[in-house]
């Protein structure tokens, strides 16, 4: 594992060389990005203890704007180490896939305000410092919700820039989380069924008020000369899954990406 | 629509500042780490998440009754661990413990309150002696035409090479003798990896069930606990356990694995318990507890948090020991020269 972030840094600056090297003009876009994030979570099934750290973030970001939508889909994963005031560390690792469809009517990709929605599909793995037993606790859901867009070009220096905010909740979807002691989720605790009926078995509604997930994602983007841009992102995101215990965490990020016309 | 649109993006702005400003509150703070919370906070995990309170006939409203009335938000770190662990004394349960940076609570009245069975400095010198051989974890020694092995932990690995050692080693004897006397448990995976190569098929020894939620009697259906074959070659000559009451946890389980096996026998005294496999949390003030939220049962219905029963009962007689000779040791070579 310590060499995978690695291995995920080499492969972002290739294939953002590659891509930077098409000249092709269209809608489509892909940019790479790495980002440092802080994290805060509590997972109430080990400790009521907060836990603090540092994660790196890495983002694959593909863009296909079309005459009526625009489309995003965004990779990122992330590690690092959580810890607490009393040095008890939790080493964690996330990954979701997060899909953003905005409305902009005929032609008018640049509109300053647009409505859309999003999908989320979110996974994360705690390995506890401590403990012998039932570690490794996983949290995992996938929640659509609706989704707000704000573009704002402007110029400054002679130079184009854009501002861009984007912002999400998610308010249906569902969820699965560990047992009440164990790391499985409860379908598969003590369970003689089928791997399919104990994920069923495993399955909480997400729903506002069960759980909650909200983002919000400013960023500027500065376009250079050859249709490319840089991009410098600050993202905050919010979520708390309540199951047989609660787990929340509060991420913000702070994110470069290179971003490039396919 | 200029105009507008500049406002928004400024509101927009100060919005998220505010809500980056303000992440902190999203999160509920840790709770206080006062004595009192702190009480609370143990008493109703354990509350929750123990699994023998109705085995055990434990009545732990009562329980936080009588403790609560002790706690007082002055008390130092020392007085306030002396109270918890006291409490939790009241589960005897080897599996539950509080642990600090300046002490560990343990009840280990279920070996301290009996006749321990094992010497090792009689093991060392009259068995082991000069000539034994290390093997991973194992201290193994050839006698007469019986493989004694010496385990100390089950915390200590055990991998697939030093099974195939033992099986290589084993050749040729008559029957094996496991000495886990004093064993305090470790990792059940160890245990499976030594039955795993004294079995021929898959065999149910027990059975377990896990605390799925709050209430006292919610637990997961049972499910059964086998071993199975692991490698080309097993053992079926006899095999003997030794056990005493210092033999718990993981212990426990392997010795009534080993009583599932046809050509397995139990011997010494019964072990110390520790049928449940124990769940960690942190309390408010940093100090961690674990405590069973399992539990498991031979196929008789009997909890192993109570003990595994020998087959055969042996002690250690006095003059033995004065003579540097192993009754228990000495009955089970016996044992295996007579099948």
């Amino acid at each position: 594992m310590s060499t995978f972030p690695n291995k995920i840094i080499i492969t972002i600056i290739i294939s953002f060389t590659l891509i930077h090297s098409l000249s092709a003009q269209s809608n489509n876009w892909l940019s790479v990005g790495l980002g440092v994030e802080a994290l805060a979570l509590r997972d109430y099934g080990y400790s009521p203890i907060i836990y603090n750290g540092w994660q790196l973030s890495y983002y694959l970001h593909y863009t296909s704007v079309k005459t009526k939508k625009s489309d995003f889909f965004i990779f990122n994963y992330s590690n690092g180490r959580v810890n607490n005031n009393f040095d008890r560390t939790i080493d964690t690792w996330s990954a979701s896939l997060t899909t953003f469809t905005f409305y902009h009517g005929n032609g008018q990709m640049d509109k300053r305000i647009q409505w859309g929605w999003s999908n989320v599909n979110y996974f994360q793995h705690r390995q506890h410092g401590d403990i012998n037993n039932f570690n490794g606790r996983s949290d995992y859901f996938t929640a659509f919700g609706p989704a707000f867009r704000l573009l704002h070009p402007f110029s400054f220096a002679g130079a184009q820039f854009s501002f861009e905010l984007r912002s999400h909740t998610q308010v249906l979807g569902f969820s699965v989380l560990p047992g009440f002691v164990t790391s499985s989720p409860r379908g598969f605790t003590g369970s003689n069924i089928s791997g399919i009926q104990s994920f069923i078995q495993s399955i909480d509604w997400f729903v506002p008020g069960k759980a909650w997930h909200i983002a919000v994602h400013p960023g500027l983007n500065w376009q250079l000369n050859s249709g490319n841009r840089i991009s410098i992102n600050y993202q905050f995101e919010f979520i708390k899954l309540n199951g047989l215990h609660t787990s929340e965490r509060i991420g913000s990020t702070f994110i470069i990406s290179l971003i490039s016309q396919l | 629509m200029v105009t507008k649109n500049k406002y928004l993006i400024y509101i927009l702005g100060l919005m998220v500042f505010f809500i980056a400003s303000c992440q902190k509150s999203l999160l509920k703070p840790s709770p206080g780490d006062s004595p009192l919370s702190t009480f609370d906070y143990l008493w109703a995990d354990v509350n929750e998440r123990y699994s023998y309170f109705q085995v055990k006939n434990i009545d732990w409203q009562s329980i936080r009754l009588q403790y609560r009335s002790i706690i007082d938000d002055d008390m130092s770190d020392e007085a306030l661990f002396n109270v918890l662990s006291d409490m939790l004394f009241e589960l005897r349960d080897g599996h539950v413990n509080i642990t600090t940076t300046f002490d560990r609570s343990r009840n280990w009245d279920w070996f301290q309150d009996h006749p321990i069975n094992y010497n090792q400095n009689i093991i060392d010198r009259s068995y082991l002696q000069k000539d034994f051989q290390i093997t991973g974890p194992f201290r193994i020694k050839r006698m007469d035409s019986i493989l004694y092995v010496n385990y100390r932990s089950f915390g200590d690995a055990v991998d697939d090479s030093h099974i195939m050692s033992l099986l290589r080693q084993a050749e040729g004897s008559i029957g094996m003798i496991i000495d886990v006397r004093s064993n305090g448990g470790g990792s059940l995976s160890n245990a499976y990896k030594i039955a795993g190569a004294l079995t021929n098929s898959s065999r149910i020894y027990a059975r377990e069930r896990i605390k799925i939620g709050p209430e006292e009697d919610e637990f997961s259906p049972w499910i059964n606990l086998s071993i199975n074959k692991r490698f080309d070659n097993t053992y079926d000559n006899p095999v003997v356990v030794l056990c005493n009451r210092a033999s718990y946890s993981a212990t426990t389980f392997f010795a009534q694995m080993i009583k599932s096996l046809p050509n397995g026998t139990m011997m010494g005294d019964q072990t110390g318990g520790g049928g449940g496999i124990p769940a960690f949390g942190e309390l408010p003030n940093g100090w961690m507890y674990r405590f069973s939220a399992t539990q498991a049962i031979d196929p008789q219905g009997y909890h192993l948090e109570f003990g595994v029963e020998p087959d055969i009962v042996v002690s250690m007689l006095k003059e033995d020991e004065d003579n540097d000779k192993d009754t228990i040791l000495e009955s089970a070579i016996q044992f295996i020269q007579q099948q």
